[in-house]
């Protein structure tokens, strides 16, 4: 009797020691996936950036219709580099591989109130019109000195029709005075298949406008052109860039 | 660029310039600290609260009380001295605006507001009418309305940066030049509320800003930049035609011996390389984001990069130099220019194309009086050169 009892005593006693154990068990191995690192192996980190956001997007909904909307790859903010010399409350904010997509209204002239490049987006990390709640939001960042795209992509639609497609190497975007230099700059206007190519051209958010100041080559469905100077809308009307 | 946008941007630029005028205001609290050491923190304890006239007042105090301490808290008190005195400006009016010999009496000639012209946490709050409607200390930015009719003229203006603003950027040199190649601080800057290191590397930086200023403005000392500014931006039709047809003498040089204002301004540029050159190497040392500037984003080709071209821009100030051979073996394509031309003392109104309005014509002269050496149209034919 005492041995069937030992005996019970060890299988009861053993039952509680594997359920403890695997408790035990279970919780390191869910501490372990908490630890786990969410990047992947060989992902360089960015030592200097104190926000960096994997897949961002953002819709602006008006009137029950898409308005405006963008997506990138990543978004971080970093030091801004003067030269090389990089001083770290000083930042930029950077869009990697950016999508943005802008809707107009096919009636009236809505073009005069777009606002295509997002700086608000990252202006709003830092502005506010209280100097103390401003204060609090520099606190850990600094300041946002200017919005940076790498490889950027912009459709502007009429409705629901595609208009016009802007392709740019690179856009900096002033976050004081809201305009943005664009490098490697192309726009076409889709329903005509003309389009225009150059080095740097400009966004006047004031005017509403792309200014060209330099050399650009036109392809249209009639041939190549090549000139300097001009400025070009969103409704893709072309105009010397000097009176 | 229109001559709204040149003058909104020669106003910006002049703004910046003015704004080193830091003329010293009394706080009176620095005189509750006894020591160096005790008037050295409280001036970090203020910078780092965004109190930046009260920090310049502590730093003052500092060097003044303690002028051959050779400590750290000596060189920290130099260091930021220099600092404070460049940012830490006093706008505010000395009540007689007709003399010019301060920032204030600018702004009061543009018409700002007496109120809101004390930087608290890197705000002001004053409006300028005929400037801007600012609110932020670092924007001067808006679409201004008329600027005011007594706003100072070109001439004037020439005549405060060059007899107010240049004392005070030679005096925050003089500071500069007290620190020790040893200076280390970890301090809390009021913009991101973080503590960083600065050091020697900080020192050499701020060192070349403040010389490439005032190269700049002993050159623009050389130059008739004299015109009626208010009538100027005020004039909404205005073009780069009329603007040089009202002022025959702009950019032409000035009547007398310039020469050591040229040869100044030739020294301060080539300094500003030499202790560009030697942050960089500082910097390679320390390289990490503890510190206030550091190059940690940067590669080491990007870094080498720097350096030759701070090197060839310096060897171009003297002599014939190539600043950029476009990546390629062949020296046809290379960007050749040689600034001694510069510095000799070059009349740019001649070397103006004639204007159609806002358009230009072609350079009369494409070679800008031997500056540009090679690379570009040096026939001024209109074809690039690599193509003939």
């Amino acid at each position: 009797m005492n041995n069937v009892y030992f005996r019970l005593k060890c299988l009861w006693g053993g039952i509680i020691i594997l359920v403890f154990g695997l408790g035990v068990w279970g919780l390191w191995q869910q501490k372990e996936a908490v630890h786990q690192p969410s990047r992947a192996v060989g992902e360089k980190i960015c030592p200097t950036c104190p926000v960096v956001i994997k897949g961002i997007s953002y819709h602006d909904v008006k009137g029950g219709r898409r308005a405006y909307s963008f997506k990138a790859d990543e978004f971080k903010i970093h030091p801004r580099a003067f030269g090389v010399f990089l001083i770290q409350p000083i930042k930029e904010a950077t869009l990697i591989n950016a999508f943005i997509e802008v809707y107009l209204s096919t009636q009236g002239n809505s073009a005069q109130e777009v606002d295509l490049f997002p700086s608000s987006f990252s202006s709003s990390l830092t502005s506010s019109s209280d100097p103390e709640a401003k204060k609090l939001s520099m606190s850990g960042i600094g300041v946002i000195t200017r919005l940076v795209f790498k490889n950027l992509h912009l459709n502007i639609y009429k409705g629901e029709v595609l208009t016009i497609a802007i392709v740019a190497d690179e856009a900096f975007t002033n976050l004081k005075n809201k305009e943005t230099v664009l490098k490697g700059f192309q726009i076409e206007h889709k329903p005509s298949r003309k389009f225009i190519k150059t080095r740097s051209a400009t966004w006047d958010a004031r005017e509403k406008i792309f200014k060209i100041p330099g050399e650009y080559i036109a392809v249209t469905p009639k041939g190549t052109a090549k000139g300097h100077g001009i400025k070009v809308n969103l409704n893709f009307k072309v105009e010397k860039m000097y009176s | 660029m229109t001559i709204k946008r040149l003058f909104i941007f020669l106003g910006i630029f002049i703004f910046l310039i003015l704004s080193l005028a830091g003329c010293s205001s009394s706080g009176g609290s620095e005189s509750s600290c006894a020591t160096l050491s005790c008037l050295v923190t409280s001036g970090l304890d203020s910078l780092s609260q965004g109190n930046v006239t009260e920090a310049k007042d502590y730093f003052k105090a500092a060097v003044d009380n303690y002028p051959g301490d050779s400590t750290n808290d000596g060189d920290t008190a130099r260091f930021f001295y220099a600092f404070t005195r460049i940012a830490g400006i006093n706008l505010n009016s000395d009540g007689n605006s007709a003399d010019l010999n301060s920032m204030g009496d600018i702004l009061d000639r543009a018409d700002c507001s007496a109120g809101g012209r004390n930087i608290i946490n890197l705000e002001l709050t004053m409006t300028c009418p005929g400037l801007s409607s600012a609110t932020s200390s670092a924007t001067i930015h808006s679409s201004p309305s008329a600027l005011a009719s007594d706003f100072p003229t070109g001439t004037q203006m020439q005549t405060f940066v060059y007899n107010v603003i240049r004392p005070e950027l030679e005096a925050a040199l003089v500071n500069l030049n007290g620190v020790s190649a040893s200076f280390t601080r970890t301090w809390t800057n009021p913009i991101d509320s973080k503590s960083y290191i600065s050091d020697y590397a900080d020192v050499l930086v701020l060192r070349a800003a403040i010389k490439g200023a005032l190269a700049a403005i002993h050159m623009q000392h050389t130059y008739n930049l004299n015109a009626d500014i208010d009538v100027e931006v005020n004039d909404t039709d205005n073009t780069v035609q009329t603007f040089l047809s009202r002022n025959t003498d702009f950019l032409k040089l000035m009547a007398g011996d310039y020469s050591t204002s040229r040869n100044t301004a030739k020294t301060y540029l080539g300094q500003v390389a030499d202790d560009l050159s030697a942050a960089i190497d500082k910097i390679k040392t320390r390289n990490t984001a503890a510190y206030f500037i550091n190059l940690v984003d940067m590669t080491t080709p990007e870094i080498d990069d720097a350096k030759a071209k701070i090197a060839s821009g310096k060897s171009s100030l003297t002599g014939q130099t190539t600043i950029d051979d476009r990546g390629t073996v062949s020296t046809a394509d290379d960007i050749i220019i040689n600034l001694s031309f510069f510095f000799a003392g070059l009349d740019l109104r001649a070397l103006l194309p004639a204007f159609t309005g806002n358009t230009p014509g072609g350079l009369p002269d494409p070679t800008m009086g031997g500056i540009i050496v090679g690379g570009t149209d040096t026939n001024g034919n209109g074809i690039p050169d690599i193509l003939e």
